[in-house]
Formats: structure tokens, sequence, C-alpha cells
């Protein structure tokens, strides 16, 4: 199979309400592009996280949550590299890996070598906090938004498909 | 290097970092003699004795598996033994070889990370693994490789890499999925070069050389290197306890300054964990664990509790090793649905099981209405705290007659680090205050 011109990556949690945005759009896609491949980065820890960044062969879209301070819904999209205006924030206040995050896992892969480009789909939460068993993962107002959302996720997909070059 | 003779000190260290939980060392010394050591253990009861009055035997493994993030699959386990042998279930070979196989990927996820980002870095002068990154690039490459394999192993043997689900009394809800067991097969047989680097590495580590002879407690088993079964062995009886006795084994107790309890068996304090395990078991090793062992130095009977750090990199080999054999055996026999149905009702059983840090204990007893009414755990640091303290006090006044202060807290900190202790399922922030 060859590698393809981008990778969908969902992360976040199940058990943490908006936190699960992610792996339920990357869950919602249908009928993607040939080259373009999904996959769930679900419950990683940091340091798996930095692995699977190393491992990945093309350019990434990461669909996730984030506190941007926006309402509860908005989405942006963005790339992650030196010269863009968006940046990740580590979490300072952690020197333990159980506070690490995707900033310091993409912080380690990026010293360790990550060339790849890393574009993030980011949906400002709702609510966030831990669900009781077997109730939905997302918010009811999330829930709501899943659609546009998902229309979203799908155009900025296939904008980015288009300026991948063709040997990506 | 200096060696006054007139080293009045105290040090505290209220925040042992690189460890599970709050620890705290504080010691004293006048003119070059140690006058106090107190190794406190600070943290808040859990009260998960408690929270298990009242639940049904099915709800307890999984809850009990919460005391903790980095040995859930080994409180989940011992919980599962204990409850099954209240209520008399029985557990099939499959169920019985997929548990050994989900034990064992958890003993690899976490040594994994404590070998190589916790330990490693004491041994190579650097704060944290984060500095390593940019000097030795290829061995974080590959801690985290190995550590994401050990996550992907545990998460296709139990359904995710933390607090799996899978497996409940008398076996599994939802079997493995073939095609994944033998993509983990492959994907362990293609790591077997990075355990050797991984061997490579430890043995450029420079050990301190401190020996203290002590009491090593395990599991110990007729047929294979216990890890999921068996009896409680003691070095210094040379014989096997049922863990049903774990009460008198562990004999807890109290001490002023912690709030975890000690333990101590047939003298003042003994050790569990790795150390332990390969000073009782050696010769039921996976083969090229042993060559691992030589490689490194490490033969048994070895009273350098710094070792520790090197069993457990013996004990990797020998997991992954071992891993590969009952996978093969999964693959080959495949894998059938089973009935896991059961009644609750009145009992009471005692499970022992070993986790990356040692042996343990878990203990329940059911009601006639089948709810539980009592229980008990008693985890691995508990029973090391107390041994982790003497090691220390055997230690430290060389420690000060030959060593700056900077290396004193260093050492001490390597040596409660090296039993890999699980104070509580955090691991906190660095804090070192020197009070003179």
């Amino acid at each position: 199979m060859n590698a393809p011109a981008l990778t969908v990556a969902g992360i976040g949690s199940r058990h943490a309400t908006d936190d699960a945005i992610g792996l339920s759009l990357v869950d919602a896609l249908e009928q993607l592009p040939e080259n373009v491949r999904r996959e769930q980065w679900e419950d990683a820890d940091a340091l798996s996280l930095a692995h699977r960044l190393l491992e990945s062969s093309g350019p990434l879209l990461i669909v996730d949550c984030a506190e941007m301070g926006l309402a509860g819904g908005e989405w942006r999209c963005f790339t992650l590299a030196p010269d863009a205006n968006a940046k990740l924030i580590p979490n300072s206040r952690s020197i333990s890996t159980h506070g690490l995050g995707l900033a310091e896992s993409l912080a380690i892969a990026r010293q360790l070598g990550l060339t790849t480009a890393v574009n993030v789909f980011a949906v400002q939460p709702f609510e966030l906090g831990l669900r009781p068993p077997l109730a939905a993962p997302l918010s009811e107002a999330m829930q709501d938004r899943l659609p546009d959302l998902l229309s979203a996720l799908q155009r900025n997909i296939e904008i980015l498909r288009k300026h991948i070059p063709e040997e990506a | 290097m200096s060696n006054d003779g007139h080293k009045t000190w105290t040090i505290a260290l209220n925040h042992v970092t690189r460890v599970e939980g709050h620890g705290a060392i504080k010691v004293s010394t006048r003119d070059g003699k140690v006058e106090e050591l107190k190794l406190s253990i600070i943290e808040a009861h859990r009260f998960f004795e408690t929270f298990t009055e009242g639940m049904l035997p099915h709800e307890i493994p999984w809850i009990v598996g919460r005391i903790c993030g980095i040995c859930c699959v080994g409180h989940q386990l011992a919980a599962s033994k204990a409850v099954e042998s209240a209520l008399g279930l029985t557990v099939s070979a499959q169920s019985q070889r997929l548990r050994r196989l989900l034990n064992e990927s958890q003993f690899l996820q976490s040594h994994l990370l404590h070998v190589y980002f916790l330990a490693v870095p004491d041994y190579v002068g650097v704060p944290s693994v984060l500095p390593l990154i940019k000097t030795h690039p290829e061995v974080v490459k590959r801690a985290l490789k190995l550590k994401h394999l050990a996550n992907e192993f545990t998460t296709v043997i139990g359904g995710r890499a933390l607090h799996p689900m899978s497996n409940t009394l008398r076996g599994w809800r939802k079997l493995p999925d073939l095609d994944k067991l033998e993509q983990i097969r492959a994907r362990l047989i293609d790591a077997l070069p990075d355990l050797d680097a991984t061997v490579g590495i430890v043995k450029s580590l420079k050990i301190p050389d401190f020996e203290r002879e002590t009491e090593y407690v395990s599991l110990k088993h007729p047929d294979e290197y216990a890890l999921y079964d068996g009896e409680v062995y003691s070095s210094d009886s040379g014989e096997t306890t049922p863990a049903s006795d774990y009460r008198n084994i562990t004999n807890e107790f109290t001490v002023p300054h912690s709030t975890a309890k000690w333990a101590r068996w047939h003298r003042e304090s003994y050790m569990v964990g790795a150390l332990a395990r390969v000073n009782n078991n050696y010769h039921q090793l996976h083969p090229a664990a042993q060559q691992a062992a030589e490689t490194l130095g490490l033969r048994a009977p070895c009273y350098n509790p710094y070792m520790n750090n090197v069993a457990q990199v013996v004990e990797i080999v020998h997991c992954a090793h071992n891993s590969l054999a009952m996978l093969e055996q999964v693959l080959n026999e495949g894998l059938v649905e089973e009935d896991i149905d059961y009644t609750p009702g009145p009992g009471h059983g005692v499970g022992a099981i070993e986790v990356p840090r040692g042996t343990l204990f878990h203990e329940f007893r059911f009601d006639d209405q089948g709810r539980c009414c009592d229980s008990d755990a008693v985890i691995p640091t508990s029973q090391n705290i107390n041994n982790i303290e003497r090691d220390m006090k055997a230690f430290a006044p060389r420690m000060v007659a030959e060593m700056s202060r900077d290396e004193v807290t260093l050492h001490l900190e390597m040596l409660l680090r090296a039993y890999d202790p699980c104070i509580s399922c955090s691991v906190h922030m660095l804090d070192v205050e020197f009070v003179d």
C-alpha cells in the first residue's frame, strides 16, 4: 500500500464528555478519498503519541478538542509550524508524564526528527468532565453540532489533500 | 568529593521525584555521623476497601483496578482470583493463559517506563529523560517504540492499555482478535534486537556499590517463573506458604512517620519486586533472560538493591520471550467463547499475584446476598518501605563519609527509585529543600 497523502487522526478520551469530539468526528467520516487514511489515537498517553507522530509517514491532520477561548462548538483548522500564528501551549505546571499532552508530544517528536507537516482541526468544547457509565460520550450541545462539524472537517480534508504534492 | 569529617547536614527531600506518589526523605548528620534518617510516606489513605463494601462480586475487579494506573492489571487480576476463590469459581486454561499474557504485557509497560524514563536519567546524570532527547535521541526513540508496543500489547489482550475491561470473573467478555495477536507477535519478534540494545545500555550504567542482605519474598511456582500464580516463598525460611495466610506473612504495622503500613516476616524487614523474584526463581527465567542477567552481571542471590533496576531489565527480556511462546500457543489453538456466568453468594477468598513492584494480595468476603462485606489489599510498596529505610540507614554512613552533599542526595533518591515505589498513583514535582 502506498503511503497516504494525508492521515486523519482522532485523539481524545470518550470518558471526558466533549474531549471525545475528535474521536467522534473521525468515527463519522465516510468514503474517504483513496489516499487519505483515518486512525484513532484513543486514550494515547503523551509518550505513545510522540511515537505515533514519529511513525507517521505523511502529512497529518489531528482532530481534537481544544481550549481556544471560543464559543462552545466553534472550530479552527490550522497548521503547526514554527512560523505559524497558532501555537500549542505546553503544560508548564507539570513535569510529570501524567501532565503531558499533544504540545509536549509534538515537541518531543520534533526534537527526535519529525519533519512531517502537522495540521489540527480543533473544536472548542461545551463541557468537559467525567460522564456516567453508558452515557453518550458527547454533551447534547456538541451532539447537535456534530453534522456541521463533520461537514467542516470533510471540507478541510479536501483542501489539505489538494495542497499536498503528489509525491507526498 | 569532600571528606572533611565535620559534615553537619539536614537533608530534607520533601518530594522525591520520578516515583509514583509522595515520599520524603530526611537525613540529619552531625560531625560526619548520621543521627537520624527517615523515609516518610505522606499520602492520604485511599479507602478502596471501604468503596467495595456492598458491591457485587463481578464489580470488584474493575473497581479495585483503579487503585493504580500503573498496576491496574495486577490489581484487577489479584481481585479476580480472590473473588473466584471466595465463590469457588473455575477459570479455564484459555482464560488463565490470557491473564498471564495480560499480566506480562503490564510488566513490559511498567518496567520499560521505569527503566528508561525514571531510572536511567539517574545513572547518566540528568534530571529527567528530556535532556536525553538531544544527547541520546536513538535511545529515546527506542524507549518510545518499546513502551508503545507494550501499551498496544495490553490493548489487544485486554481491550485498552489502561484499566482494561475484557477480563472478568471466570474469563474474557470479549476475546482478543487473532489477527491482532499475530501482529503483536510479529512486532515483539521485531523488537527483540531493541531489547538486546536495552541490555547493552543498562550494562554500561555504573550501579552504586552497596550490599545489604535481606529477606527476599516472592511467589514461587513449581512449573514456571511465578508472575501470575504460586505460593509465597521466603529466602529466609526456604519454604512456601499459601497466599491465604498473607496476614501472617506481611504482619503489617504502623510507624509514626508513614501513612503507609510497614511489613515484616522472618526478620525486621523484607524485599519484594524484581530483584526478590530473580533471587528466588532465577532458574525458571527464560534462557534469554538468564543470558541477559549474565551479561548484566546479575547473579542470584544478589544483595545490592540498586540492582533491582537490572532485574527489571532481565524481566523485560523474560516477559517478551515468554509472551511470544504463549502467543504462539494461543495462535495455534485458537480462542473459543466460554461460559462466564456465575451466581453471587457468600464466601471468603484471597488472591495473590506478582505485579512489577512485588507481591500483591487481595482479600474479599461476601455476605449471604453476595454483597462484599469485608476486604483488604496489601500492595508491594507498603511491604518494601521498611526495607528501603533500612537500606538507607545502612548505606548513609558510608555515603556521608565518602560523598558530597549533592551526591548523598542523589544516591538516596536513586535508592528509593531503584525499588520503583508506587506510593500512590501519580508522580509529583521535584521540590528539594536543604535546611542547615
